[in-house]
C-alpha cells in the first residue's frame, strides 16, 4: 500500500476518509433517532455526538440517564467503555514511527474505533492526513445525528427496510480493512495475521460469552496480540539456541 | 429532563473530558518516547503490529453481535462472503461496503 505523504495532498483524505463518512452516517443516525425517541432534546443529543463523539458509549449513556441512573455511574460507564481507545495512539506512533507532537494535539480527540482502523493500515501517516481523515469522520457523525434527531422517523416510515440495510455499513468496513491485512498482495496470505485473527475470535466469544459486554474487545485484541508476541519471541529463541 | 446548563451538561462534559484524556495522553506519552527512542516502545513493536489487525477483528465481530440477531445471522453470513468477494477481486474498501450494504439490503428485501 502506498503510504500518504503530503505530496499527494487530499487524495489518500478522501479515498479513506469516504467509506468512514458512508459506515458514520447511518450509525450516528441511528443515535439521533434513538436519542430522541428516549426523550433528549435536540440539544442534548448533539451535545452527546459533539462532545463525546463515540458511538457505543453515547448510546449507553443515553439510556443511563433516561433509566434515571447515578450521574456517577454515568460518567464511568463512558470511561470504560471507552478506555480501548488508549492503546490506538501509542500503537500508531509504534507501527508508524510517528514523531509529530501535534499530532495527538490536533487529531487525538478524534482517534475511535474506525478512524484508528483505517489510519492504521498505513505504514506512515502526516498530520494532513490525520486531521483529514479525522474532520471528515468527525463531520459525519454530527451530519448524521442531526438529521437522525431532525429527519430519522421520516427516512424510516417512507423506506423501512433502509434502516436494517444500513446496519451491514460498519461491518462491511471492517472486513475491507481486514482483508488488506489477510491479503497484502493479491496471491500473498498473510498467516500469522489469519492466526492472530482466529485467536481473537475464540477469545472474543469466550470474553462476551462471560458476560463482559464491550470490553470483549480490549481483552481478545489484547489477548491474541499478547499470545503471538509471545509465540515469536520463543521461536526466536528456539532458533538462537545450540 | 436533560437541561444542558444543569447536571446533564456537567456529565456530558465530564465524561467527553476522560475520553478526550484517554484518547490524547496516551498518545502525547508514546510520541515522547518515540522521540527519546524509547526501549519500552521499541518492545512494544511486535505487539502492536498483532494488536491493529486484532483489535478491528474484535470490532467487527462486536458490530455484528449487537447487528444480528439470530434470525438475520445467515444474511450477515451471506453479505459477509459478498463483501470479502469484493475486497478480494477489487481490492478497494469503497466498493466493498457498497457490495456489503447492497447485498446485505437485497437479502432483506427476498
Amino acid at each position: 500500500m502506498t503510504p500518504p505523504s503530503t505530496h499527494e495532498g487530499f487524495r489518500p483524505v478522501w479515498v479513506d476518509g469516504l467509506p468512514l463518512f458512508a459506515g458514520y452516517l447511518p450509525a450516528s443516525m441511528a443515535f439521533g433517532m434513538a436519542a430522541r425517541h428516549m426523550g433528549f432534546s435536540p440539544w442534548g443529543t448533539m451535545a452527546m455526538s459533539a462532545l463525546i463523539y463515540a458511538g457505543t458509549s453515547q448510546f449507553a449513556l443515553a439510556s443511563l440517564w433516561a433509566g434515571h441512573a447515578p450521574a456517577w455511574l454515568d460518567i464511568v460507564t463512558v470511561w470504560l467503555i471507552n478506555m480501548r481507545h488508549m492503546g490506538y495512539g501509542p500503537a500508531l506512533t509504534a507501527r508508524q514511527r510517528l514523531s509529530d507532537p501535534n499530532l495527538p494535539i490536533m487529531t487525538g480527540w478524534g482517534l475511535t474505533d474506525e478512524v484508528f482502523a483505517v489510519s492504521v493500515r498505513h505504514p506512515h501517516s502526516t498530520l494532513l492526513y490525520h486531521g483529514g481523515v479525522t474532520l471528515v469522520a468527525y463531520s459525519a457523525w454530527i451530519l448524521g445525528t442531526a438529521a437522525g434527531a431532525a429527519f430519522g422517523g421520516v427516512i424510516l416510515h417512507t423506506l423501512p427496510s433502509a434502516g436494517s440495510a444500513l446496519t451491514f455499513v460498519l461491518p462491511a468496513l471492517f472486513i475491507a480493512i481486514l482483508w488488506h491485512w489477510i491479503q497484502p498482495e493479491p496471491g500473498r496470505w498473510d498467516r500469522r495475521v489469519l492466526a492472530v485473527l482466529a485467536l481473537t475470535a475464540g477469545l472474543y466469544a469466550v470474553a462476551r460469552l462471560s458476560g463482559l459486554g464491550t470490553m470483549a474487545v480490549p481483552l481478545a485484541a489484547a489477548g491474541a496480540a499478547g499470545a503471538d508476541t509471545a509465540g515469536a519471541r520463543m521461536a526466536r529463541r528456539r532458533r538462537r539456541a545450540p | 429532563m436533560n437541561n444542558l446548563l444543569g447536571g446533564f451538561g456537567i456529565v456530558v462534559v465530564l465524561a467527553a473530558l476522560g475520553t478526550w484524556a484517554e484518547r490524547v495522553l496516551p498518545w502525547t506519552w508514546a510520541i515522547r518516547a518515540h522521540a527519546k527512542q524509547s526501549r519500552a516502545l521499541s518492545r512494544l513493536d511486535p505487539f502492536v503490529r498483532a494488536f491493529a489487525p486484532a483489535v478491528v477483528m474484535a470490532l467487527l465481530l462486536s458490530s455484528v453481535w449487537s447487528a444480528a440477531p439470530t434470525e438475520t445471522a445467515w444474511r450477515v453470513l451471506a453479505a459477509s462472503a459478498a463483501t470479502v468477494l469484493a475486497s478480494w477481486r477489487f481490492r478497494s474498501m469503497a466498493v466493498s461496503i457498497v457490495v456489503g450494504m447492497g447485498s446485505f439490503w437485497i437479502l432483506h428485501l427476498l
